[in-house]
């Protein structure tokens, strides 16, 4: 048992029976589920020990069934199931709990049932399997045991059950015998799984057997239920009874007067009736174990009782099927008084008779109710036989209702169901009854509902305080296993709370669905929707019917919008919810079944109401009680952790608020429930919430702002320490403290004038809120920020890192800019095409990210978002045809240029940086107009609104191809070095290695601009004909104090990487020695690599600016990208003099210009460091720390590893790698 | 650079030759003498100042997004001077209404040119 208990931990369980059981679960819940699990569990060997156990006793019960009488083939059927139930009934419990605890009350129930079976067995045949059965529920399932035992049969047995159950109470006893019986069982299981597999295919064919085996209805029912549908059925038709009396108060009263007259015996009869109904319900049993004796001596009051209250309820459905059909209803009305005593007493008596009379008597409110509906509906549903036989014919709701239950088999989730359709069945009838008309039954349902859900939830309260009570008084073992198998376990526990609400909550939705549907139609389709709602709710279980999944289905829907609201435990409820339904399946004697059926019950109701009806009152009610849902959730939360008896009290407060309907609302959703029902406009109750959270909410901020505002205004602008602190911080002499008022008053001034200034220069740029651009200007007036001193010199130079990290944006790997920045627009030259495509694409897809902000002077090229197909330069191919060889199609190319045009715009400027860097004299233009290959070309970076503008501009080219090229443009074919043979692999490549000489700018219409004003001017520079395109960086050129550096990773997959494309084009286009000439230059002290020239596996390109070099190590598997500073700290010398030099400027401005490397006011970097080191398959973030190694670390999100591996043409893979890496995918 | 440099002072020059007239003028009517590093003096102090006025008139221009200055960037500049700002928000009117009138004139001209087009073409039209 033990054993069991550790392998079983109750959500495994539930779901492991979850998964295995679907299919049969549609048929009975309780049996086939327990079926199901037993056999699942047999074979599989962790749940074994409980199943095993399960089986055992189904064995037991089968045998014993067998063994008792005789009976026709259907009986014996009914006896299996009879059996089975509770077997079923013990090992649902067991499942749920999961515990050796259930495992043992399942065998104590067997082995007791075996005991009754025995005393059981010389009764009538057909009491015989009752009896058998009775036994076996009274033991176990005490709600069969009882049904089994309202048989005459039952009475012989009371004394021996009453002692058995006694035992059984305590459990211990009962798990010895239950052994045996399992064992016995076991042996006896292929009987028990065929009379399942009968059972569940067979529903019909077992109602009519249950019928026929049957007038035993309720017992036979029970007792079927658990091995066969028929007792399911049997259960389901009791179930119902018992629900009938459910939704009438006044039913209740009368049953609770009659109960009283007839007296306590019946009432315990009535108990033991409600008990066998309620087979599922885990209290039921609980209490069928305290009450068992009572039960058993009960079972004869029933009898007697039963026939004189026959008069009353012929109807009942019970009685149609069953001849025992009066005893049934005299049983609900025995057990409604019961109720009436057993709520009586257990108020009153609660600890003394022991919770689990409370909970019986709670359970058998419930069941009572549906009772009293199935009496009233009765009338309805007079022929037994015919309902038995007829039950897809059968048109009145409660035979078909009786019928579906019957097919259902399902003991728990068809108690359940049964009780719900009692309850409809009720609603109905008294509605069809009271009044004809839909309005009335409307009012009338509203009513009953209104009854209903009191009683529901005095009842639930009841039970859960009993469940409480019980587990605090009783042996918290016994307690747990006999009432609660799961309370064991802490989630189970909660969700047994929360489906206690939850059932709660989904009776009143019930209600509230039924009192909508209020037509007897309607009704009858909401008892269908119940049955299946049950079905599916507490068989999830039952997969042959559709209806289950429909209502697994809605339940989850309907469970949804609550449990949304509901914390994690809600979600805990819904999946134990989910996971109960094949629980109930397997252990249908459980007692929480009961509840957790009539909430599935609900749920799928509601969720079925709300599919009909759009507007249900309880999608209104999560919303508005979400917040009270919530907060009952919370509380849930806290109470149940600790125990469940807080979360009972919450419990009986909302049944206390419902019973009170008061306006006053109560956390709970029930409350709201109910009041919505009950006043029927959500919005009043929903209002007063939202009144309440918003009187509370923003009339304290309010109340609190006015405050401030009035500090603001107040005398001292700053507080007059820190101003002081300040002051003679910058005051080399002491400062007398009286200095204040005046320091107080010019401060006063200087803010007011500074807020004048800036709304005025917010106004004159015709805004009404003062931006940075409004502050900059003022900086820029007070002479803080001037053509020399950016902004953002000024913010590395005052403000901590922390802050520069959030005011500076730095473009990092994986085309991310941090913090974000505006975009940036390039602006091409309209005219400006890319003479092929092709190669340019395929050796210059490489983006230059220059961080605008910490180069101002630069003019930042930033990316915008994805280039557009507007912004997209889209040059003209000059040669399509040639482009077309190396590509797939024209369109492709098209692609390309499309997609890359930016990025080969930024390559191209990058590369001309660097190419004008190194091959530029300044002092020699013209040296610079031939070294350059572009020819003399520039851009100019103009700010824009959300950016930056660049303009390239290439004067004395038109838009012409390579023929119109001027000589000196191209590059001499010595220049290119020699190309790596992997390079050319590509006959793409290789022809493009001969067109290296073409100009990267085949045309640029438009003369080169001339500003007036350097850095400034270059941003505003304006090509008079622009293309906007947007460029995204997918090389980084951070600027860091002293270091600019250029951030890429390029792999060895990554030929197409921009990074290889760039130190390809450098590699071609540049001399090595030309390079190493230019680094030589440019500092002596500089250390740069070796002038190796690069090899294949570990090629290294160095090119040097006069005063920076870059340097470019790719090998195998890692490209080294390393710019070198040589000037050092302070603002971005290199990149503004490159962009200097590359903004065309008039000979004389170049003329003056001194080159940085000349001026060696620059410090020299003490070594170089490596900016970037990045392998393909991540992308590196790096950090920089002025003057040491640059650090990478992995940066999250940045990833290429997601471009697919490079199989395909190289410019193809290079435009993927480009156009992922530049995020334009 | 030269160039920039020689207007600069070509500049300056015509500043001190103006301000030196005026200065002149005024000690004329004072009756009083101004000295020549006044006058110089002045004529720097003017200079710096226009090149300062005209950085913050770009500025302002810039700021609005505009390219030309304008009347606006001129008041903006002159915010501070109560007395200059509101000579030239007069003066600014009165250009405006001048420009209004002008452009009322203007209308109204082509107004009539119209409508004297029209009447000779309906003339036209009727001798046709």
């Amino acid at each position: 048992m033990d054993l069991t208990e550790d392998d079983i931990s109750a959500r495994v369980l539930l779901r492991r029976v979850l998964h295995t059981e679907l299919p049969r679960s549609p048929v009975t819940r309780s049996a086939t589920n327990v079926r199901r699990s037993m056999r699942l569990k047999n074979t599989p060997g962790l749940e074994s020990p409980g199943s095993a156990l399960r089986q055992r006793l189904k064995k037991k019960l089968h045998e014993s069934a067998s063994q008792s009488p005789a009976p026709s083939p259907k009986r014996p059927r009914s006896t299996g199931a009879n059996t089975n139930p509770p077997v079923t009934a013990p090992s649902p419990l067991y499942d749920e709990d999961m515990t050796t605890r259930g495992l043992l009350r399942g065998i104590i129930q067997m082995e007791t049932e075996s005991s009754l079976l025995m005393s059981g067995q010389p009764a009538l045949q057909e009491s015989e399997p009752n009896l058998a059965e009775s036994s076996v529920s009274s033991a176990g399932e005490r709600t069969e045991g009882l049904s089994g035992v309202e048989l005459s049969d039952l009475t012989l047995h009371t004394e021996p059950l009453t002692h058995v159950v006694r035992g059984l109470s305590r459990r211990k006893p009962q798990r010895v015998f239950s052994v045996s019986a399992f064992e016995h069982q076991l042996d006896q299981l292929p009987d028990n799984t065929e009379d399942v597999s009968r059972v569940s295919h067979k529903g019909d064919a077992s109602q009519d057997l249950d019928s026929s085996s049957g007038s035993r209805s309720g017992l036979n029912l029970t007792l079927k239920t658990p091995f066969v549908e028929k007792r399911t059925e049997r259960a389901g038709l009791q179930r119902k009874v018992s629900n009938r009396r459910l939704p009438s108060v006044d039913a209740f009263d009368e049953a609770v007067q009659r109960c009283l007259e007839q007296g306590p015996n019946q009432d315990h009869s009535v108990f033991q009736d409600g008990k066998t109904l309620e087979d599922s319900s885990w209290q039921k049993f609980t209490l069928g174990l305290n009450d068992v004796t009572e039960l058993y001596v009960q079972p004869k009051k029933d009898d007697t009782v039963g026939p004189s209250e026959e008069m009353e309820r012929d109807a009942l459905h019970e009685l149609k099927r069953v001849s025992e059909v009066p005893d049934s209803e005299p049983l609900i009305q025995e057990e409604k008084g019961y109720e009436m005593e057993s709520q009586d007493d257990g108020e009153e008596e609660v600890v003394p008779s022991s919770q689990d009379d409370e909970l019986l008597s709670a359970e058998d409110d419930i069941v009572l109710a549906p009772t009293q509906a199935m009496t009233e509906s009765l009338p309805a549903s007079h022929d037994v036989e015919l309902h038995e036989r007829e039950f897809v014919e059968e048109v009145e709701i409660g035979n078909v209702v009786e019928i579906e239950y019957e097919a259902v088999v399902e003991t728990e989730d068809q108690k359940v169901v049964e009780i719900v359709d009692d309850s409809v069945e009720e609603i109905e009838d008294e509605e069809v009854e009271d009044e004809n008309a839909e309005e009335f039954e409307d009012e009338n349902a509203e009513e009953v509902q209104d009854e209903n859900v009191e009683e529901v939830q005095d009842e639930n309260v009841e039970e859960v305080q009993d469940e409480n009570i019980e587990f605090e008084d009783e042996n918290v073992e016994e307690f747990e296993d006999g009432n609660v198998e799961e309370v064991e376990d802490e989630n189970i526990e909660e969700v047994e709370e929360e489906i206690a609400e939850e059932v709660q909550d989904e009776e009143f939705v019930e209600a509230e669905h039924e009192n909508i549907k209020v037509n007897p139609d309607s009704s009858q389709y909401l008892e269908r929707i119940t049955r299946r709602a049950h079905r599916s709710e507490g068989g999830g279980a039952i997969l042959g019917i559709p209806a289950a999944t429909r209502v697994t289905k809605s339940f989850g829907a309907g469970l949804n919008p609550r449990e949304k609201d509901l914390l994690d435990l809600v979600d805990e409820s819904r999946e134990l919810l989910q996971d109960f339904p094949n629980e109930e399946r397997e252990a249908p004697g459980s007692p929480e079944f009961p509840q957790l059926h009539p909430a599935a019950e609900v749920s799928t109701e509601e969720q079925r109401s709300q599919q009909h009806e759009a507007s249900l009152a309880e999608e209104d009610v999560p919303e508005l009680a979400e917040d009270e849902e919530e907060e009952e959730e919370d509380e849930l939360m806290d109470s149940e952790p600790v125990n469940q008896s807080p979360e009972f009290p919450q419990e009986e407060d909302d049944d206390d608020d419902d019973d009170a309907l008061s306006a006053e609302l109560s956390i709970k959703t029930p409350a709201f429930v109910r009041q919505k029902r009950v006043f029927a406009s959500p919005t009043a109750q929903t209002t007063p919430t939202v009144l309440k959270e918003v009187n509370a909410g923003p009339a304290p901020q309010v109340a609190k702002r006015a405050p401030r505002q009035k500090r603001q205004t107040e005398v001292n602008v700053l507080p007059k320490s820190y101003v002081m602190s300040v002051f003679k911080h910058f005051a080399k002499t002491k400062v007398a403290s009286d200095v204040y008022p005046a320091i107080n008053e010019i401060l006063k001034k200087y803010f007011e004038r500074l807020a004048d200034d800036l709304e005025a220069y917010a106004t004159h740029a015709k805004r009404k809120t003062i931006e940075v651009e409004d502050f900059e200007l003022l900086m820029r007036r007070q002479g803080f920020v001037t053509d020399s001193t950016p902004v953002n010199i000024l913010i590395e130079k005052y403000l901590p890192l922390e802050y520069r990290k959030l005011l500076i944006p730095v473009a990092t790997s994986g085309n991310k800019v941090i913090p974000k920045q505006r975009s940036v627009r390039l602006n091409l030259d309209p005219n400006l095409s890319v003479p092929d495509p092709a190669h340019i694409s395929h050796r210059f897809h490489c983006g230059v990210a220059i961080d605008r902000v910490s180069y101002p002077d630069v003019g930042s090229l930033w990316p915008s978002g994805a280039p557009t197909s507007s912004s997209s330069p889209s040059p003209t191919c000059s040669d399509p045809s040639t482009f077309s060889t190396s590509r797939s199609s024209q369109k492709r190319s098209r692609h390309l240029l499309a997609h890359d045009s930016p990025v080969e715009v930024s390559v191209l400027l990058a590369l001309f940086l660097v190419r004008s860097c190194q091959n530029l004299d300044p002092v020699d233009p013209n040296q610079f107009h031939h070294h350059c290959g572009t020819g003399s070309h520039c851009y100019s970076a103009k700010r824009v609104s959300d950016g930056w503008t660049m303009t390239f501009k290439i004067p004395g080219l038109k838009n012409h191809k390579n023929e119109s090229l001027p000589e000196m443009v191209k590059m001499p074919r010595s220049r290119s070095t020699q190309i790596p043979s992997r390079w050319s692999r590509d006959s793409a490549g290789s022809r493009a290695h001969d067109d290296i000489t073409t100009p990267l700018f085949q045309c640029t219409s438009g003369n080169a601009q001339v500003s007036e004003r350097q850095r400034e001017r270059k941003r505003e520079r304006t090509a008079r004909t622009q293309r906007e395109c947007t460029l995204t960086p997918s090389v980084v050129w951070k600027r860091d104090g002293e270091m600019i550096c250029l951030t890429h990773g390029i792999s060895r997959q990554s030929r197409s990487h921009p990074l290889f494309a760039l130190s390809e084009f450098f590699r071609l286009f540049l001399a090595p020695g030309e390079l190493c000439d230019v680094a030589s230059e440019g500092q002596s002290g500089a250390h740069l690599p070796s002038r190796s020239a690069p090899s294949r596996d570990s090629p290294c390109l160095y090119f040097t600016a006069p005063h920076s070099a870059f340097w470019l190590f790719y090998n195998i598997h890692m490209v080294y990208c390393q710019f070198y500073n040589f000037q050092g700290a302070g603002s971005s010398p290199w990149i503004s003099w490159l962009l200097w030099l590359s903004d065309l400027r008039t000979e004389r401005e170049r003329a003056h210009a001194v080159p940085p490397h000349r001026n060696p006011s620059g410090e020299k970097p003490a070594d170089y460091r490596p900016v970037a080191i990045c392998s393909w398959k991540k992308a590196w973030k790096f950090s920089i720390v002025p003057g040491k190694l640059f650090t990478f670390s992995p940066e999250e999100g940045a990833t290429i590893s997601n471009v697919p591996p490079l199989r395909c043409n190289w410019l193809s893979r290079a435009t993927q790698v480009c156009s992922h890496w530049l995020g334009l995918t | 650079m030269d160039e920039d440099e020689a207007q600069k002072q070509r500049l300056k020059a015509a500043v001190h030759y103006t301000v030196g007239c005026l200065c002149q003028n005024i000690a004329t009517d004072c009756e009083k003498q101004i000295t020549k590093q006044t006058i110089a003096a002045i004529a720097e102090t003017a200079f710096r100042q226009c090149d300062i006025f005209a950085k913050d008139l770009e500025a302002f221009a810039r700021h609005a997004k505009r390219h030309t200055v304008t009347v606006d960037d001129v008041k903006l500049t002159a915010r501070r001077t109560t007395a200059l700002s509101n000579y030239i928000q007069q003066k600014s009117e009165e250009l405006a209404l001048n420009n209004q009138e002008l452009k009322e004139k203007r209308k109204k001209n082509a107004a009539k040119r119209k409508s004297k087009d029209m009447e000779a073409e309906e003339e036209n039209e009727l001798e046709d």
